[in-house]
C-alpha cells in the first residue's frame, strides 16, 4: 500500500496563501453576484412563478453555496444553501410556491443580504471607503412585496408585540428611529443626528413605525415618554433569538417616578429636553461602532528566505500584516516606517546576533515597548534565559505547529498595541496625542518621501474655544472638544489619522490625498461641525472652526508642512475665521 | 503497483477549479487536468487518460450522471475511478451516485488543505482492491 504523501509545511503554507488569494478575488466579485441573485429574485416577486428563471436563480445560489463555504464564507453560504433547498423542492416538483414558501424564500433573500453586509464589514479592513458612502441596503421595496399584509394592525388600536421576520432581524447601523406624539419635539434631532452618520425618522403613529421597523430594525428606538401611555405595550420584539430593539426615552423633567417608568418599560437610556445630542450619539455609538482592529504588523528578521515563507504565509493566513528582513543590520528602517506591533526574530544570524538585535532596539526609547519574540532550534534553558535578559519577551521553539506560532504572535502583539495605545492617546478624546501624533507625520513622510506619493497634514484650532470655557465651563468645553473628535473620526476615513495636538488644536494627517480634496472634506466638516448645536443646560450655542490644510510634497518636510499649515491657519483666523485655507504657494506661506 | 499520477477535474465553477488544481497540484504533486463542462471532458479525456476523475454533479448543459456515462463508454475510461464532487449527500443521494458506479463522493464544502490526501487514500484502497 502507498503511504499517504507526507505533509510539507511550506506546501501547506503556500496552499494557504493560494486560497487567501482566490478567497480575496471571489469576495470582490461577490457583490455583482449578489446582484444578478437580487435581480433573478426581483423578477420572480414582480413577473410571476416561471420554472426556467427560477431554474437559473437555483443554479447561482447552489454555486454560491458550494464555493462560499469552500472558501470559508459559512454564513452567506448557508443561507444560499437554505434557499437552494427550498427552490429545488419546489422545481423537483414542478410546483408555484405558495404565499407561505414565497414570504420564506423572502426570508432567505434577506438573511443572504444581512450575512453580506456584515461579511464586507469584516472583510473591508484597510479599504479606502470613504465613510460618505452609505453601505448599501437591500431595497424595500422588494422585501415590502413579500410581507405579511399589515400583521401589525391590532383590531382594538392596541399594539401587539411585533414578531420580525428573522431575516430582518439585524439592526442597520446607521437607522435610528425617533417616536414622539409632538413631532416638534423630535424633528429637531434629525439633522443633528445627521452629522454623525445617523439616519434619523419620526414617527407620531405607532402602527407606521412598527412597519417601518418591518423593513428594516433601527438600531435604536428614541422615544418620548408620554407615548408610553397610549402605547405601553409596544416593545419591540424579535423573534426569541433576536433581542429586543434598544429604546431610548426622553422627557421633560428626570424625576424619580418617570425615570422608573422608563425603566420598565425596557429604556436602556434616559434624556431630559433639550437633548444633548453628543450623549445621545455616546449612547448610540455605543450600540454600533465596533471598529474593526487594524491587522497586527509583525517583523520578521531571519536569515533563511525558506523559514521567512514560512512564518509569511502562516501569519498572513491569520490575517496579520508582516514585512521581513534577511539582513539585521538593517532593522532600523522598518522599526520606523512599518512600526512593528511585534518582532519575530531569528536567535542565530550572521553579522550579529539577535541578542545584539534586541540590546540595539532596547536602546532607543521609541521601541522599548514593541515585544520581541525569538525563534531558535536553541532547547538550553540557560541560553533562553540569556536571551529574555537581554531585551527578549519571549522564545519560542522552531518546531513550533502553526497555530501555536499564530496564537503566540497575535496574543503579544494585542497585549502591545493595547498598552501602546494608552501610551499615545489622548485622555478625553481618544485620538492621538501631540507626540504620536508628530511620530506619525515623520513617517507618512518618510514612506511618501520613499514612494514618491503625497498626503496632507492639516491643522484645526476652534474659534473662540475660551469664551466656550469661560461662559459654560470646561465640563461643557470638554464635550465641545469631543464632539469634533467625534465628527473627525466619523467623516475621515479610517486610514487617515487624527490627533489632539493642544488645547483646542487638533492635527489630521490624510493619506494618498492631495490638498484640493482634502480641503473639501475638511470644509464638509467644517459646515458640519458650525451646524451643530452644544448645549450647556439651558442654553444652546455653535462652535465654529478655522483649518489650515498643506500637502505633501508642495512642502517638502516635516517641519517646513507644519508651519506651512499653522500658516495657513493663521490666515484662516485672520480672514474672519470659521474657513478652511490652503497653503499653495512655498514661497510666501513659509514667511513668518 | 500503480501510482496516482493524473487526475481530471469536471467542474464548472471557476473558483473551485481553481481551489482544487491548486490543492492538487502543490500538496499532492498530481498532474491535473480541468474541464468546464461534460463536453469537454468526454473530448479531452481520452487523450489525457487519467487515472482518476473528479466529477462535478451539477453542472449546466450535460450533468455529472450523463457525463459519467459517457466517460464509461470510452474503451480507455471503462475502468478509471469516478468520484464525484457534490454538495448534495443525502442518503438517497449517495444510493443514487452507488448505483451509477460512483467509486467514492466528495462532499461539498471540502476543505482544500487535505484533498490531495483524501484522493491518494481513496486510490490506494481502490489499488489493494484490485490487488486483491
Amino acid at each position: 500500500m502507498i503511504e499517504p504523501p507526507m505533509r510539507d509545511p511550506l506546501k501547506d503554507a503556500q496552499l494557504r496563501q493560494g486560497i487567501a488569494q482566490i478567497r480575496q478575488r471571489y469576495l470582490e466579485q461577490l457583490p455583482a453576484m449578489l446582484a444578478t441573485i437580487t435581480e433573478a429574485w426581483q423578477a420572480l416577486v414582480e413577473h410571476g412563478w416561471e420554472e426556467t428563471p427560477a431554474r437559473t436563480l437555483y443554479q447561482k445560489l447552489h454555486s454560491l453555496a458550494g464555493t462560499g463555504a469552500t472558501l470559508g464564507l459559512d454564513i452567506i453560504s448557508s443561507h444560499a444553501s437554505d434557499w437552494e433547498h427550498r427552490l429545488i423542492v419546489l422545481l423537483d416538483a414542478h410546483q408555484t410556491p405558495s404565499t407561505a414558501e414565497l414570504i420564506a424564500m423572502g426570508v432567505c433573500y434577506g438573511r443572504l443580504q444581512q450575512a453580506y453586509l456584515h461579511r464586507s464589514a469584516d472583510t473591508a479592513a484597510g479599504d479606502e471607503a470613504d465613510n460618505d458612502n452609505d453601505p448599501p441596503i437591500a431595497p424595500e421595496a422588494d422585501l415590502s412585496l413579500i410581507s405579511p399584509p399589515d400583521a401589525t394592525d391590532a383590531p382594538d388600536g392596541k399594539a401587539t408585540p411585533l414578531v420580525l421576520p428573522p431575516a430582518l432581524a439585524e439592526p442597520d447601523n446607521r437607522r435610528v428611529y425617533l417616536f414622539a406624539d409632538d413631532l416638534d419635539m423630535v424633528q429637531e434631532l434629525v439633522p443633528q443626528l445627521g452629522y454623525f452618520g445617523y439616519l434619523a425618522r419620526c414617527f407620531d403613529d405607532l402602527n407606521d413605525l412598527l412597519r417601518a421597523v418591518q423593513r428594516g430594525v433601527p438600531v435604536a428606538i428614541v422615544r418620548d415618554i408620554r407615548t408610553l401611555r397610549h402605547s405601553p405595550d409596544a416593545s419591540l420584539h424579535g423573534p426569541s433569538s433576536t433581542p429586543v430593539i434598544p429604546t431610548m426615552f426622553l422627557a421633560e423633567q428626570g424625576e424619580f417616578a418617570l425615570r422608573l417608568e422608563a425603566v420598565r418599560a425596557g429604556g436602556q437610556a434616559y434624556f431630559t429636553y433639550p437633548v444633548d445630542v453628543g450623549t445621545l450619539v455616546d449612547r448610540l455609538d455605543d450600540l454600533t461602532v465596533r471598529r474593526q482592529p487594524e491587522p497586527y504588523r509583525i517583523l520578521i528578521i531571519e536569515d533563511d528566505p525558506h523559514a521567512i515563507q514560512i512564518y509569511t504565509t502562516v501569519l498572513q493566513s491569520a490575517g496579520m500584516v508582516t514585512e521581513s528582513l534577511t539582513d539585521p543590520l538593517q532593522v532600523m528602517r522598518p522599526l520606523v516606517e512599518f512600526n512593528p506591533d511585534l518582532i519575530l526574530m531569528d536567535v542565530y544570524m550572521p553579522g550579529c546576533t539577535g541578542l545584539e538585535v534586541a540590546a540595539v532596539i532596547r536602546q532607543q526609547e521609541a521601541f522599548v515597548g514593541v515585544p520581541i519574540v525569538f525563534l531558535s532550534a536553541e532547547k538550553r534553558l540557560d541560553r533562553q534565559l540569556t536571551a529574555m535578559h537581554q531585551g527578549g519577551d519571549d522564545f519560542l521553539h522552531k518546531s513550533i505547529s502553526d497555530d501555536h506560532l499564530i496564537s503566540a504572535v497575535s496574543s503579544r502583539a494585542q497585549r502591545s498595541r493595547a498598552l501602546r495605545a494608552s501610551m499615545s492617546r489622548d485622555g478625553l478624546t481618544g485620538l492621538l496625542n501631540h507626540t504620536s501624533t508628530k511620530e506619525h507625520l515623520e513617517r507618512e513622510l518618510r514612506i511618501a518621501q520613499r514612494r514618491s506619493g503625497q498626503f496632507v497634514f492639516a491643522l484645526i484650532d476652534l474659534d473662540h474655544f475660551k469664551q466656550v470655557n469661560d461662559t459654560y465651563g470646561h465640563s461643557t468645553g470638554d464635550r465641545v472638544l469631543k464632539s469634533l473628535a467625534r465628527l473627525l473620526q466619523q467623516r475621515l476615513r479610517r486610514t487617515d489619522l487624527v490627533g489632539r495636538y493642544g488645547g483646542e488644536e487638533f492635527a489630521v494627517i490624510m493619506l494618498d490625498t492631495d490638498g484640493t480634496h482634502a480641503a473639501q472634506v475638511l470644509n464638509d466638516v467644517r459646515e458640519k461641525f458650525a451646524r451643530f448645536r452644544q448645549r450647556a443646560d439651558q442654553y444652546e450655542f455653535a462652535v465654529t472652526l478655522s483649518c489650515g490644510v498643506a500637502c505633501y510634497p508642495v512642502y517638502g518636510d516635516a517641519d517646513v508642512l507644519s508651519r506651512a499649515a499653522d500658516n495657513a491657519l493663521y490666515r484662516a483666523k485672520r480672514n474672519g475665521r470659521n474657513q478652511v485655507v490652503l497653503a499653495t504657494d512655498p514661497l510666501t506661506d513659509l514667511l513668518p | 503497483m500503480a501510482t496516482l499520477h493524473k487526475i481530471l477535474v469536471v467542474e464548472d465553477d471557476p473558483d473551485i477549479q481553481a481551489i482544487v488544481r491548486l490543492a492538487l497540484e502543490l500538496t499532492g504533486g498530481y498532474t491535473v487536468e480541468v474541464c468546464a463542462t461534460g463536453y469537454e471532458a468526454i473530448e479531452r479525456a481520452p487523450m489525457f487518460a487519467p487515472d482518476m476523475i473528479l466529477l462535478d454533479v451539477m453542472m449546466p448543459g450535460i450533468d455529472g450522471p450523463d457525463t459519467l456515462h459517457a466517460l464509461r463508454a470510452l474503451p480507455q475510461l471503462g475502468n478509471t475511478p469516478i468520484i464525484f464532487l457534490t454538495a448534495r449527500v443525502q442518503p438517497h443521494d449517495l444510493e443514487r451516485y452507488r448505483a451509477l458506479g460512483v467509486r467514492d463522493v466528495i462532499a461539498k464544502p471540502f476543505n482544500p488543505m487535505s484533498l490531495a490526501q483524501t484522493l491518494q487514500t481513496m486510490w490506494s484502497t481502490y489499488d489493494r482492491a484490485t490487488d486483491a
